[in-house]
């Protein structure tokens, strides 16, 4: 084979690319790359799409109380680390109907709330959790999201104002991903449309503002009018 | 339509005789003008022509006809094909074949056309050009077949000549590469890792890639750093190319300090050791046919940088043989 109708770069550019997108699972070694097991610095894809896993509420041990402010702290502690762990970044509303569910209380009232976010905040002054406007996640949960199935959660939970902005960043880097080159509206419609949200509402539209500016400001994505592109940060680990 | 027919073709292409032909009135060079009219009477033709008189005709079989012309019987019939013609008439059987100027009649060279330009000869004069014609195509055939002959020869001299020295320039690469097989370094490549406390089992399937792609692009041509350019990647570099950059640097500078502290006279045994390990555990997390892809893209990658060293040469053997691809040269069965 000749230099001139060798693929270059080109092959191997393939392989690599398939090989980001088909992660092996498991990983420990830190020999190639030494901080490969330590938390990511900054927001970071992640490539796999998976059915939203929910927490199971009767492994939280909330139930036997007659109400909830008589559930002690501790309990209420391991409930709120365990939703956090299997469902975060968690929208504080879905984190309360995981509580009260697992409480057996049928309504989220202002002074549960208001119990629950005093223990969130105490969990988050303790550095095991991070809270980001609405949403409580682990730092690590709030840098590399999961890119998440929402169809497979009741209409109660499944709005997209549950959906935090990193996760929203993640679904639009993929619309980009695979479209190559994209405009911005069809990009955001592929993007929610991803996760499970069918229609490009103009609040859809405003929520996926901020996550696009992100996605630029860090050179994943890149904007040339309209259209958008992978950046030269695309994916950068 | 044209006036006589200038500039018309026939079914062969060529120019059609050079006569007027309407429906009653015919004029050529030969045959001067006539009148003719003609109708169908009861399943037999009748034709009355001024120069030929009157003419009883009908179809006796397919492409045989038989006709009263002026009291006189005609036979006449037409079967075959151009290379071999039966024409059949009352005093026999003929035989003639076309050629791209008319017709010759092997048994009546007489009976042979010749046309050219339009112009159309018939009988011992038309036999004559025809033979004239055969003797120049005979000629024209000859010329170019020997020039074909001469060409063939040359090519196939070219072609012997760059054989013998392809195969001189390949027993002086076998000469001047490393004669190391798998056998004599993987033990080096492993001793270098155990050292080290590395088990490559635990190295994602990316980073044993670009690992790979290190030591066989820039390793195998006596670098320690991996320079995009200088390994002949396009510089307008996209998302995917830096994606691969950055990997390949990161991975490659752990290599490089795996081998830092080997002795000058077991850097090349422990370069195809390291890059042996790595391949051997990439394949145990890939498929076969991502293996041979990887195999492929390798060797095009080494071109990308300019002709392969004997270095790359001996790391793209040694990786089919830890990739298990089997590599079939081109012309190979």
């Amino acid at each position: 084979m000749s230099a001139a109708d060798a693929g270059g770069f080109r092959g191997l550019v393939g392989i690599h690319q398939a090989l980001i997108r088909d992660p092996d699972t498991g990983i420990t070694g830190t020999a190639l790359r030494p901080d490969a097991n330590t938390a990511p610095a900054h927001w970071t894809p992640s490539y796999a799409l998976m059915p939203y896993q929910s927490v199971d509420v009767t492994a939280l041990g909330l139930g036997g109380s007659s109400s909830f402010n008589d559930l002690d702290e501790a309990r209420l502690d391991t409930a709120i680390r365990h939703v956090v762990a299997i469902e975060g970044p968690v929208h504080e509303q879905v984190l309360g109907y995981r509580l009260i569910d697992a409480a057996g209380v049928g309504r989220l009232g202002s002074r549960i709330h208001a119990r629950i976010m005093a223990r969130v905040d105490a969990l988050e002054v303790a550095g095991e959790i991070e809270q980001r406007g609405s949403f409580i996640a682990r730092a690590e949960q709030f840098l590399q999201p999961r890119l998440r199935d929402w169809r497979v959660l009741p209409d109660r939970l499944r709005q997209l104002d549950h959906v935090d902005g990193s996760e929203l960043m993640l679904c639009l880097f993929h619309a980009v991903y695979e479209a190559g080159d994209i405009d911005v509206d069809t990009a955001m419609n592929n993007a929610l449309h991803r996760i499970g949200f069918i229609r490009l509402t103009d609040n859809g539209r405003e929520r996926l503002q901020d996550p696009l500016q992100a996605l630029i400001a860090q050179g994943r994505v890149q904007r040339h009018g309209q259209q958008l592109q992978l950046g030269p940060s695309a994916f950068r680990r | 339509l044209s006036i006589l027919k200038i500039g018309e073709k026939d079914r062969d292409g060529r120019q059609k005789r050079i006569e007027h032909s309407g429906r009653y009135l015919r004029a050529s060079r030969t045959g001067g003008i006539s009148l003719r009219a003609q109708t169908r009477v009861a399943g037999v033709n009748l034709t009355a022509n001024s120069s030929h008189g009157l003419r009883v005709s009908t179809r006796l079989a397919k492409n045989t006809q038989v006709a009263m012309q002026n009291g006189r019987f005609v036979l006449r019939g037409r079967y075959g094909t151009d290379a071999a013609r039966f024409n059949l008439s009352k005093s026999g059987v003929t035989v003639s074949s076309k050629t791209p100027v008319g017709s010759f009649n092997w048994i009546k060279p007489g009976r042979s056309s010749f046309k050219m330009g339009g112009v159309q000869v018939r009988g011992h004069k038309a036999a004559y050009l025809q033979a004239v014609y055969l003797v120049l195509a005979a000629g024209v055939g000859a010329v170019l077949f020997a020039v074909r002959l001469l060409t063939q020869a040359l090519q196939l001299t070219a072609r012997g000549v760059q054989h013998l020295a392809a195969r001189r320039q390949q027993a002086a690469l076998d000469r001047d590469r490393p004669g190391l097989t798998v056998a004599d370094v993987a033990s080096v490549g492993e001793g270098i890792l155990a050292a080290r406390g590395i088990d490559l089992a635990n190295e994602s399937h990316r980073d044993l890639f670009a690992a790979l792609v290190f030591c066989v692009v820039c390793l195998g041509r006596g670098r320690s750093q991996f320079d995009a350019a200088e390994a002949g990647m396009p510089a307008d570099n996209s998302a995917a190319d830096q994606a691969l950059i950055e990997d390949v640097q990161t991975c490659g500078r752990q290599v490089v300090q795996w081998l830092i502290d080997t002795p000058e006279e077991e850097s090349l045994a422990a370069t195809l050791g390291l890059m042996h390990a790595l391949a051997a555990a990439f394949a145990q997390k890939v498929e076969g046919p991502v293996c041979a892809e990887t195999l492929l893209s390798l060797d095009d990658a080494c071109l990308a940088g300019g002709p392969r060293t004997l270095l790359q040469e001996a790391m793209i053997d040694m990786l089919a043989d830890t990739l298990a691809v089997d590599l079939v040269l081109a012309g190979e069965q």
